[in-house]
């Protein structure tokens, strides 16, 4: 897809809503070995309320739609998970304010200024063993993939490849942060919860794009 | 220690509904979620800056007892140990902004943090000017950083009321700000606990029981000597300066020990500096055990403007 419109996006977060709660089971299971166990639970919880709230409510602009569901994450999911989920859809609308669709350089955009509002809220640097780490490289992703080509779909197919890639590498990552920090022993080798979370969520809008 | 009897999710709202119960009229609940609730004053906010406060949901009175006349004007508390949530502190500033601007003031925590960040560009967003103030007054944490690392202690209630009186006498929002910063760069806490049964002094536990800085066996009036030695060099007061000292005793230290660790104090920082006023009393008290926190606010005479007088809170003055 090379324009999206609030309808078109609207599907696409519906879908990374339903990717998030499918992938709870598995955030459950490393969460409880290297952090408190609560990610996956608080995730399914805050994208299980947005994929309601955006299937009762209709949008008429991109910005209508990403203002809605930040406030939602944030009001619903809550802790850090909600806020920095939340500041990802939000950070970056000032960016599409006037435009009633985005093509892959206004996506670019977008989510670039979000990526960034999470890493100056969170504080965390790369290698710290969070959402960071597969931020950071989806966004590289990004931008080069928007060299060659216009297609929303594919540029978060690249992001997603990105993030992956960034999953992986988090496994040989201490975390010096949040609440595993306190389990920086058993955490090596398990990837960071966070970033498979952005991975999927990733994946779910590239897939409907 | 808490008892939750009937789990931690409503804690705040039972919490509140006492307290409105306690004090009709002082009060009213704006609104309560899972793990959230918020209470704002009866006195309105009229063409003035908003003062909003916001905390973990347990202990006090600092938060909630300090809303209301004369102090601020709202109060947002997450679950027990659980950072205020950034939706309902952007839901009441909203409701409470005429166009002044709006205060959000809250102890220098990780998720305190992250959520009152998040709030201030939520009402960015929509036109609101907001501005957030983060105390970072506990000397004993973050030892060795910038000043700014430091979690929050007691000094948030200081910090509470200089922005309520600020706000009432019509200054603006980056006034009020500029003022919040200077005093919070001129205060410092200092945690003060004791092993009553072998007189073993510990210097700066922490909000959240980490340990100490500094252990050492000695008397009361020694260990005021010593805490006031600390806290004198952490702050350097200047010499247009006057100093108010707030003692704070913890869970298991009573209502005469305050005020004979007060008098301890007085004397061993008014033989070197002079002490504009002296405040004994319980402001936060979130750690079991014996023992006080002690806050020192060098005062130049600009800051000295919003603390003038005493205000009347909820089984405190300041």
């Amino acid at each position: 897809m090379k324009l999206a419109d609030a309808t078109a996006l609207k599907a696409a977060m519906i879908n990374a809503s339903e990717a998030i709660i499918a992938a709870e089971p598995e955030l459950t299971r490393i969460d409880s070995v290297i952090g408190d166990g609560d990610h996956g639970i608080g995730m399914k919880t805050g994208f299980s309320v947005l994929r309601e709230k955006l299937t009762e409510e209709s949008f008429a602009t991109p910005y209508e739609l990403f203002h809605t569901s930040g406030l939602c994450l944030v009001k619903c999911m809550g802790g850090s998970s909600g806020v920095l989920f939340g500041t990802l859809f939000i950070s970056g609308l000032e960016a599409i304010k006037d435009k009633d669709v985005l093509n892959a350089s206004d996506v670019v955009d977008f989510l670039t200024k979000g990526i960034q509002g999470v890493i100056n809220r969170g504080r965390a640097k790369p290698g710290d063993k969070t959402m960071v780490d597969a931020l950071l490289p989806a966004q590289t992703a990004m931008e080069l993939a928007l060299k060659s080509t216009d297609d929303i779909g594919q540029i978060l197919e690249a992001a997603e490849t990105g993030a992956l890639n960034g999953v992986e590498a988090t496994k040989n990552m201490a975390p010096r942060l949040g609440r595993s920090k306190n389990f920086r022993e058993q955490a090596l080798g398990w990837p960071d919860p966070g970033a498979i979370s952005v991975s999927v969520l990733l994946g779910g809008l590239a897939r409907s794009l | 220690m808490h008892w939750f009897s009937e789990g931690r999710e409503y804690y705040a709202r039972r919490w509140f509904t006492g307290m409105l119960q306690a004090h009709p009229g002082r009060w009213r609940l704006f609104d309560s979620q899972i793990a959230s609730a918020t209470l704002v004053s009866s006195q309105d906010v009229v063409e003035r800056v908003a003062v909003i406060i916001s905390s973990g949901g347990s202990d006090g009175p600092w938060s909630p007892g300090f809303v209301g006349t004369d102090l601020a004007d709202a109060v947002v508390v997450g679950a027990p140990f659980t950072s205020p949530n950034a939706y309902a502190i952007y839901e009441v500033a909203k409701a409470l902004d005429t166009g002044q601007g709006i205060i959000l003031l809250y102890n220098n925590f990780m998720g305190d943090y992250l959520n009152n960040d998040m709030a201030e560009e939520l009402l960015r967003l929509e036109g609101h000017r907001a501005i957030q103030i983060a105390v970072h007054d506990d000397m004993g944490m973050a030892r060795g950083e910038a000043r700014e690392n430091r979690g929050g202690r007691s000094g948030a209630a200081l910090m509470t009321r200089i922005a309520a009186t600020a706000s009432r006498k019509g200054l603006s929002l980056n006034e009020i700000a500029a003022l919040l910063k200077k005093a919070n760069s001129r205060m410092s806490t200092l945690c003060v606990s004791v092993n009553t049964e072998n007189n073993m002094v510990t210097f700066g536990r922490g909000f959240s029981e980490e340990p100490g800085f500094k252990t050492e066996k000695m008397g009361m009036r020694s260990a005021a000597e010593e805490t006031i030695k600390l806290l004198t060099e952490d702050i350097s007061p200047k010499s247009d300066e006057k100093i108010i000292l707030m003692v704070n005793p913890l869970r298991l230290a009573g209502y005469d020990e305050g005020y004979v660790m007060g008098n301890y104090l007085y004397e061993a920082l008014s033989a070197n500096y002079p002490v504009l006023k002296m405040h004994v009393g319980v402001y936060i008290n979130i750690l079991d055990g014996y023992g006080f926190t002690v806050t020192l606010l060098s005062a130049d005479s600009e800051l000295r403007k919003y603390l003038e007088g005493t205000i009347i809170g909820d089984g405190y003055s300041i």
